[in-house]
């Protein structure tokens, strides 16, 4: 079961509210290569994992992603506590706003809400933990990005954590194919599908 | 704990010697790796400078200010740098011992920091008669995060 913490993973204190700048975070929230679209792959993913070390690699990088999610609404959050009238009119934000207010919704920052068809679970480990280590590296494409259209320190502290993790979790699931590799006919990986056959 | 016995091992990693074709390969990384010190880990992002591979050489400096809360995050975030890597390096028993100390360390540091009415969880045994589970503030407000 899951339970709360009642902590961040990586503190978030952002000084200086900017809702431009809320409106394109919010696609880790929710966008297609998110934190939301991270832990449930993994931790969906996981069910048809046919090794301990597997299964235990997508609970705990799934169960972090969760603890990423919070800190990318963390940082909607703080970006857009306390606006004047002329902030919410920024034209940037202004189509946020009017369907959310502040509140914290998950949807990419092109405005599209989160979509289950932007993450996969097929059902072969193989093919999972490569979708795993594409997805990684997706999630680590869209923090350099934030970092190009960010000048905020402290929203840049956040986002520069949560890039490593990316890196650092891309390590592991290529561990985790190696560790399955072994176990699997080496004249042919392909042979059958572990989640079934085995 | 000493954290670079191992200097040799900065970055590097090992590849199958004969490894099954059209397949994706990462590098695994190789037993006893070089480790940070436990809050440069938290602001850097990762135990292990081999990983370390920040964005145009964009990295966070050390200015993480030292506070009851930020203690518990250094050891937790120690704790599952630990966990990922034994995850997949479970016969690492160096590692393994380093994951054991920083649980320990883990769990005195959690254990002072909520014996000052500032729960982590439900199943924190208050000390007192209120119920300090809904004590300002919560952990994505700023006021929790400001470093006082």
């Amino acid at each position: 079961m899951f339970q709360y913490e009642k902590k961040l993973q990586y503190p978030v204190r952002i000084q200086r509210p900017n809702p431009r700048l809320a409106s394109i975070i919010i696609s880790q929230y929710g966008g297609p290569d998110g934190e939301l679209g991270a832990s449930l792959r993994y931790l969906s993913q996981r069910y048809s994992m046919p090794f301990d070390e597997l299964k235990g690699l997508l609970t705990d990088i799934g169960t972090e992603e969760l603890g990423h999610l919070e800190m990318i609404g963390a940082i909607v959050h703080q970006l857009t506590r306390n606006l004047k009238d002329n902030q919410f009119r920024d034209p940037a934000f202004a189509p946020y706003f009017v369907d959310h207010t502040v509140g914290v919704y998950p949807a990419a920052a092109a405005g599209f809400p989160w979509n289950a068809a932007s993450m996969a679970v097929k059902g072969d480990p193989i093919a999972d933990l490569t979708e795993d280590l594409a997805a990684e590296q997706k999630a680590r494409v869209t923090y350099d990005n934030i970092l190009r259209l960010s000048d905020d320190p402290d929203v840049n502290d956040v986002i520069r954590f949560l890039r490593e993790r990316e890196i650092v979790h891309f390590q592991r699931f290529g561990e985790g194919l190696q560790r399955l590799r072994e176990k699997l006919d080496q004249r042919n990986v392909y042979f059958m599908n572990p989640s079934i056959d085995l | 704990m000493n954290a670079n016995k191992n200097r040799v091992n900065f970055g590097e990693g090992r590849l199958p010697a004969m490894a099954p074709l059209a397949n994706p390969y990462v590098p695994f990384q190789i037993e006893g790796p070089v480790r940070y010190e436990p809050r440069k880990a938290m602001v850097r992002g990762t135990l292990y400078p081999g990983l370390d591979l920040p964005f145009m050489g964009m990295a966070n400096q050390n200015n993480l200010p030292v506070t009851p809360l930020s203690e518990v995050q250094v050891l937790a975030f120690a704790v599952q740098e630990l966990a990922l890597y034994l995850d997949t390096h479970p016969e690492d028993l160096e590692a393994l011992e380093l994951y054991r100390q920083y649980q320990e360390l883990y769990r005195k540091c959690a254990q002072a920091y909520q014996a000052d009415r500032r729960p982590l969880n439900h199943t924190t045994p208050g000390r007192d008669s209120e119920y300090a589970w809904l004590d300002d503030p919560w952990p994505w407000e700023f006021a929790a995060n400001k470093g006082e």
